[in-house]
Parts: structure tokens; C-alpha cells; sequence
């Protein structure tokens, strides 16, 4: 399927998703699949870095929330619509993803792993001090009252945003993976210097598949206030993003876009349910296990699974 | 022993001077060294001459401290590796470094995609046929599906002579692609070197197997401890005193 056929479907598949959720009655669905959506981006944008080029990054949560208070910030300057925060959030995170991509330049493997978790505790203290935006305590956004499309509450608006992104963020992800970038990041990912002596141009990649991803896990993020009404520090930095956007991915499969949508929806919804019928506490003790599981049993996923199965069944 | 030809003729390669430092151990110290378009060349020199270092340099994966690389009349020093691919110079690594997650075939893609000269586009055929050509050359199209990582050494060998011609470059250096090869297999390579000329290819080839390079080489150049001893006739340098007391020691 050519990429445009794919993003017309995937724009398509989303009205229709937006469409079929004015039948459901209970709210709770809403919140809780804005949740999964929300870790089916994240997982897809890190996947751009650290599944296509190799770089692991532990910093999605810095990200995250340069996306989230890109949007406090812009709601206690001059309170714009939904839409324009969320462009600025992805060009402020995409901005930090640049950064994040030079960085490369110099670090790889564990160091550049360590790096983006530093990234992110400096990000975090920052905001804590940052007394515009609430600091330490927090800040408080109220939900717009008019709701477009006669919608009833915000959570549908929501919801219906973070559709939207995830079908544009999956689009993105597929059209990179199937290009002569996605080629390029893949021969980084096998052996960076013999993808450099191969006339790949390393550092513009990378440096492209950074911002990329950071852009994406920001635009996750620039909703995250709207949907809290409140946001604090610790909440938007929290540990449980960076490390659900690498479990997600990984149990899902790496090496293309439908991996991180897997391991994100299959991880996501078990949390959920989780959090609902047994305990919050237990979301990460499960993202643990399923990790553990997964690197013993099909250390490239579930899609790595399916292709081996599929590669079985040929022979 | 420069060969007169080379002074007059434009080289394809002017390495002049080149100084390569690691901390206070100088790996390379002023060499000079030109190679004629479609000239093949051995270079030859004990471990830890500097062959290496100064294939690195003239790739690109290395900075030179001092002298200059030029290439087609152009100046390499602010050109990253990957720009100097795209200008004619490929290299192969003397430990093979596949693209190992990805199948034979599509390690040539990787090349043909970004230093193909007139951009092949991804996946058409016109890209598969290329990369078959080139495979069959090297005698790897049986294994064109097989994954890259599971091939063994010989083959590993020659995917990284096929990627390098699939750059198309102008000079071809081939750094030990025959060491702990076989008889039969060194002949094997040296067929596709040889080859190689045909294309109008420089090959540079640094090679400990001899008998491989004297039977290569139209000129040898050898390097000790990070210095160009001598440079000419295979058959001269060899008989030089100079080289066979590095070679033997005294």
C-alpha cells in the first residue's frame, strides 16, 4: 500500500472511530482509551528513534511534558485554541528533539540512554522552579466551555483530538519506515560506521528521526493539561512514560510501525483493566513481567513472532 | 621510486603529507601517496604500520592532523565520510560489518539508494536488477534472500567488496579483504579486483597474503611504522633492502 493510500485510511478509520464512539454512553471509555492512544503515540514516536535508528531514548517523558506545559504556557499567556497548542507543543518538543539529536554526535548505546534521563531531570527541575507555569504546585486549566460539534463534554473533544494524532503520528511513522530514510536508519541501527562508509548521511538522519519523535511525544503531551485540569510537575514528568514507550514498543515489535501499536493497545488496555478491577499500583509491576516474558520468549516482539511464524510457514 | 607517469598525469587520489596522531604516537608521519584513475595499488607494511589509519583518513572515519587528501582535484578536508562516498571513494572493512538485519540483497540497497550516482529509487526493479548484477559478480545471487549475519566468512568477505561496488566509486579500497581466506578463495577475490579494472576502478589494496598482491599490483607502496619506505615496481621493492629489514628485521 502506497503511503498516501495509507494515510487516507487511517484518516478514514479515524472519522469512523469518532464517529462510532457518539454510541457510547459511558465516559469512562472515553478516558480510558485517550490514555491508550496517548501511550500508542509515544510508543510510535520513540520507536522513530530507538527502534528504526537504534538510540535509545529514556527521556520521552521530558518530551512529554515540554508538550504538556508548552500548553499550560500558552493557556496563562493567551489561551488559543486546542489546535494551535498542540502545533506548538510538537514544535517546541521537535525543537528539543534537535537538541537530542546532536547529542548523538558524540554518545551512543548506555551513555546516550543516561544522557536523555539526565535531559529529563534537568527539564524536570526546571519546571518545578518555573513559577509561571505553576512550579511545584501545579496549575490549574479549566476546559473550555463551548464544545465544537455538539459534542456534550471535553473528553470527547479530547478524545476525538487524540485520534486524529495517533492516525497522523502512525502515518508519519510508516512513511519514514518506507523511505529511503527508513532504509538509512535501519543501516545505522545494524552498524553505523559501515552505513556511513555506504554513503548514508548519519548525522542528518539521526538528527531528522530525533526531532521527528520528539515532535510526536510532545504533540501526546500538549492534551495531557485539558485532560487533568490540573497538571504538577511529577505528573507530567512521569517515570512511568519513558518507560512504557520503550516496553511498548519492544513488546510489539521494533522493526515497523504496527509493533508500537500492538505492544502500546495490548500493554495500554491491560493497565486499564488492571487499574479498574485490581489496583493502580500493579500498572508497572505488569509492565515489568510482560518485559521480562517478552525478552525470553520472542525478543523481537510480537511482530518478529509473526514474521518467524510466517517465515515457518513458507518453508 | 615515484613513478614518473604519476607527476604528470592528474591523480585520482594526492595524499601529501599526511600526519596522524593518537595522543603522543604519531600513526602516520607526512605520507605521501597518488593513485592514477584505474591504477591498482598494494599497499603492504607489518602490523601496526599504519595502513589502516591511513585508509581511515582517506575514507573519512578518521580526521588527518596534518597534509592533505585530495580526490579528483578536490580538497577532502571538510567532507564526512558519507560525502566522500558519494564523490567516488569506497572502502570495505577489514572485519566484515554487515547490515545484519537485513538480507543480502537489501545490503546493496543501502549503497544503490544513497551513492548510486543517479539515485535509484527504493525497491523498483531497476534497483533489484542492479544489486543482482553486482551479486552475481561476486557470486553471492544464490544467497541474495539469505540474511546477512548467518553468512560465513568468505561470503561476509565479498558482501563488503559487492556493497563497495554498489557505491560506484572511482577508487576502490579493499583493506585485507583476503586475510584467513583459503588458496582457492583468495583467487576468488582477486578475480573480482581484477575485474574491478575493467569498470575503470582504482583498487588500493592493503593485503598481508603476498602472493595476492604481487600478482595485484601494478605498484607497491609500503608503509613502516607510519612511514612511506618505498613506493614502485613490485618486484623492485621487494628486493629493497629497506623493506625486506622491516619485513625480517635486522
Amino acid at each position: 500500500m502506497s503511503n498516501r493510500k495509507f494515510a487516507a485510511v487511517a484518516v478514514v478509520l479515524a472519522l469512523a472511530l469518532i464517529a462510532a464512539s457518539r454510541l457510547v454512553t459511558n465516559d469512562y471509555y472515553f478516558s480510558a482509551a485517550y490514555t491508550v492512544l496517548q501511550f500508542v503515540i509515544l510508543a510510535t514516536a520513540w520507536n522513530i528513534l530507538g527502534g528504526y535508528a537504534g538510540y535509545v531514548n529514556f527521556g520521552s517523558a521530558a518530551f512529554f511534558a515540554v508538550g504538556a506545559y508548552s500548553s499550560v504556557f500558552l493557556y496563562k499567556a493567551v489561551n488559543p485554541p486546542l489546535i494551535v497548542m498542540i502545533v506548538a507543543g510538537a514544535l517546541v518538543a521537535g525543537l528539543l528533539g534537535l537538541a537530542v539529536g546532536y547529542l548523538t554526535l558524540r554518545m551512543r548505546g548506555v551513555f546516550f540512554a543516561i544522557a536523555t534521563l539526565a535531559l529529563a531531570v534537568v527539564l524536570h527541575t526546571f519546571v518545578v522552579n518555573w513559577d509561571y507555569v505553576g512550579g511545584a504546585r501545579g496549575a490549574y486549566i479549566l476546559q473550555p466551555r463551548d464544545l465544537p460539534f455538539g459534542l456534550k463534554r471535553y473528553i470527547h473533544v479530547l478524545f476525538g483530538a487524540m485520534v486524529l494524532m495517533t492516525a497522523f503520528a502512525l502515518v508519519v511513522a510508516r512513511t519514514i519506515e518506507t523511505s529511503a530514510i527508513g532504509r538509512g536508519l535501519a543501516a545505522i541501527r545494524d552498524d553505523e560506521l559501515a552505513a556511513e562508509c555506504a554513503g548514508v548521511p548519519t548525522l542528518r538522519l539521526k538528527i531528522l528521526a530525533a526531532t521527528v519523535s520528539g515532535a510526536l511525544m510532545g504533540m501526546a503531551g500538549t492534551t495531557f493539561p485539558y485532560y487533568l485540569s490540573y497538571v504538577e510537575p511529577s505528573a507530567a514528568f512521569n517515570l512511568s512514560y519513558a518507560v512504557n514507550s520503550i516496553a511498548m514498543p519492544l513488546i510489539g515489535g521494533m522493526t515497523s510501525w504496527l509493533g508500537p501499536l500492538l505492544g502500546a493497545v495490548l500493554l495500554g488496555t491491560v493497565q486499564q483493566v488492571v487499574q479498574v478491577t485490581v489496583s493502580s499500583e500493579w500498572n508497572l509491576l505488569i509492565v515489568g513481567v510482560l518485559l521480562v516474558v517478552f525478552v525470553t520468549v520472542a525478543p523481537n516482539g510480537i511482530m518478529g513472532w509473526i514474521d518467524a511464524w510466517k517465515r515457518r510457514r513458507r518453508k | 621510486m615515484e613513478a614518473a607517469a604519476q607527476e604528470v598525469s592528474e591523480p585520482l587520489l594526492q595524499v601529501s603529507a599526511v600526519t596522524k596522531r593518537f595522543g603522543g604516537f604519531t600513526a602516520l608521519d607526512q605520507v605521501d601517496l597518488a593513485v592514477a584513475p584505474g591504477e591498482r595499488l598494494g599497499l603492504i607494511g607489518p602490523n601496526g604500520s599504519g595502513k589502516s589509519t591511513l585508509v581511515n583518513c582517506i575514507a573519512g572515519t578518521l580526521r588527518n592532523d596534518g597534509g592533505s587528501i585530495r580526490f579528483k582535484g578536490r580538497d577532502l578536508a571538510r567532507d564526512p565520510a558519507f560525502k566522500r562516498v558519494h564523490l567516488g571513494v569506497a572502502r570495505t572493512f577489514q572485519i566484515p560489518r554487515p547490515f545484519a538485519s537485513m538480507s543480502v540483497v537489501d545490503n546493496l540497497r543501502i549503497p544503490l539508494l544513497y551513492s548510486g550516482g543517479s539515485r535509484v529509487t527504493l525497491d523498483t526493479n531497476k534497483a533489484t536488477d542492479e544489486a543482482m548484477h553486482i551479486l552475481d559478480q561476486v557470486g553471492l545471487s544464490a544467497k541474495a534472500d539469505a540474511m546477512s549475519g548467518g553468512l560465513t566468512q568468505v561470503d561476509m568477505r565479498k558482501l563488503e567488496l559487492a556493497r563497495a561496488i554498489a557505491a560506484k566509486p572511482a577508487l576502490l579500497i579493499a583493506d585485507e579483504a583476503m586475510a584467513g581466506l583459503s588458496a582457492s578463495e583468495v583467487d576468488d577475490i582477486l578475480a573480482l579486483l581484477f575485474a574491478m579494472k575493467e569498470r575503470g576502478v582504482a583498487v588500493l589494496m592493503i593485503e598481508h597474503v603476498m602472493r595476492a598482491v604481487m600478482k595485484f599490483s601494478e605498484r607497491i607502496a609500503v608503509l613502516v611504522a607510519g612511514r612511506k619506505i618505498a613506493d614502485g615496481d613490485p618486484q623492485a621493492v621487494v628486493a629493497n633492502p629497506e623493506v625486506i629489514a622491516a619485513y625480517l628485521g635486522q
